[in-house]
């Protein structure tokens, strides 16, 4: 047999296959085809199994979902209300009395308890902040009329200061011009009282109105 | 070659008695059992909801939720529910300007406060207010709600929740 006839063989590492041929190159050729064949097959199993765990995965979400959703119903729905406001004031220490003054005199301060101080709670009640406005009306008696404005109220004992304020027969416009802002409910509020009395003002018992108004913070009075 | 013809052969030979019928006798008949198992449905629906109570003053009890928004509220089991059910009930506290706890809510099968079914809302499910109850039923729920003295006034808002489950089974 010539040298170029002799078989020559290949053994194949991963099966055992053994693979003769004549020629060197087809000797070559046909390795190369199976060890091609071996890569295939292994990229297919991989795929396979792949294939095969996604699945089973699917199926089990979606069994659970459907076993889940046989088994019970729920539905639900909102439930709603509204609060309404609530505002409560009381008044103690009133009525504002001054006893008995003489004409001329000037800030002259009410009686203990009766305007020294004049006290405003919000009640407990209460369920928003509150701003709370005076005002009140002139003085009257069958003698005479003293003005309004002859009368100051103040959040200390001692006349002026930042809380100083004259009295009007209306209220501030608002809203938040209140004398007392954005008070919560179950506060204590003193205000104390003050009047001048003109000279020369006739003699006689005088009385008028004073009112507490309060409203929800930051609306009108 | 002639082992693998051999086990060929004995192999067709097996597989040809295992499917020939018995012809032993003048007839042959034989017998199995089939078997199939129906899934639980269980389908319910809500009507005259959401439920609401519109303005309430603070400091009144078992107000009664507006007409047909809770007043009743409407659980149907459907026809298509395949079970007897048992249905529970639960909500959450109100949210608003602050909170209303839950159980100042009451739920009960007639517009009167008070009596056997008169149930306080709960956060989670405890006993059903319903048993037993078969598909294609219609239950009404009346809902009461008390607002606590001097709570901050505003707009208040929750979710209560209808669960059925198959009768005898937890919620």
């Amino acid at each position: 047999m010539a040298e170029g006839t002799k078989p020559k063989m290949w053994k194949c590492p991963k099966c055992g296959k053994v693979i003769i041929s004549l020629y060197q190159r087809q000797l070559t050729f046909n390795k190369a085809a199976h060890l091609e064949s071996h890569r295939r097959k292994r990229k297919a199993l991989v795929k396979c199994v792949g294939l095969l765990v996604l699945g089973s995965v699917f199926l089990a979400l979606t069994s659970a979902r459907l076993c889940a959703a046989a088994d019970y119903n729920e539905q639900s729905t909102t439930s709603s209300l509204t609060v309404s406001t609530v505002i409560d004031i009381t008044l103690s220490h009133v009525p504002i009395a001054w006893g008995t003054l003489a004409p001329g005199t000037t800030n002259n301060l009410a009686l203990s308890n009766q305007g020294n101080p004049a006290t405003i709670t919000v009640e407990s009640t209460t369920n928003v902040l509150v701003d709370i406005y005076i005002k009140g009306t002139n003085w009257t008696s069958s003698s005479g009329t003293i003005g309004v404005d002859n009368c100051h109220y103040d959040t200390d004992s001692t006349p002026g200061g930042d809380n100083w304020a004259t009295l009007s027969s209306s209220y501030p416009p608002g809203p938040n011009q209140g004398y007392f802002e954005n008070v919560p409910p179950n506060t204590v509020k003193d205000t104390y009282w003050f009047i001048d009395i003109p000279a020369g003002q006739p003699a006689g018992e005088y009385t008028n109105t004073i009112y507490f108004k309060a409203v929800k913070d930051g609306t009108q009075p | 070659m002639k082992k693998c013809h051999k086990a060929l052969i004995v192999g067709l030979l097996a597989v040809s008695m295992l499917f020939t019928p018995n012809l032993a006798g003048a007839t042959g008949e034989g017998s199995t059992t089939s078997t199939f198992s129906v899934s639980v449905v269980i389908d319910i629906s809500l009507s005259h909801v959401p439920i609401a109570w519109g303005t309430l003053a603070p400091g009144t009890t078992n107000n009664l939720a507006l007409s047909n928004q809770g007043n009743p509220a409407t659980i149907t089991v459907e026809q298509t529910t395949n079970v007897n059910v048992d249905i529970y009930i639960k909500g959450d506290d109100w949210t608003g300007p602050t909170t209303v706890a839950v159980d100042n809510c009451h739920y009960d099968t007639d517009n009167t406060p008070g009596g056997d079914n008169w149930t306080v809302l709960t956060t989670t499910y405890t006993t059903p207010i319903f048993e037993n109850v078969p598909p294609n039923t219609v239950k009404d729920t009346y809902w009461f709600l008390d607002v606590p003295t001097a709570l901050p006034a505003g707009d208040y808002s929750n979710t209560i929740y209808f669960k059925a489950v198959r009768n005898g089974t937890p919620p």
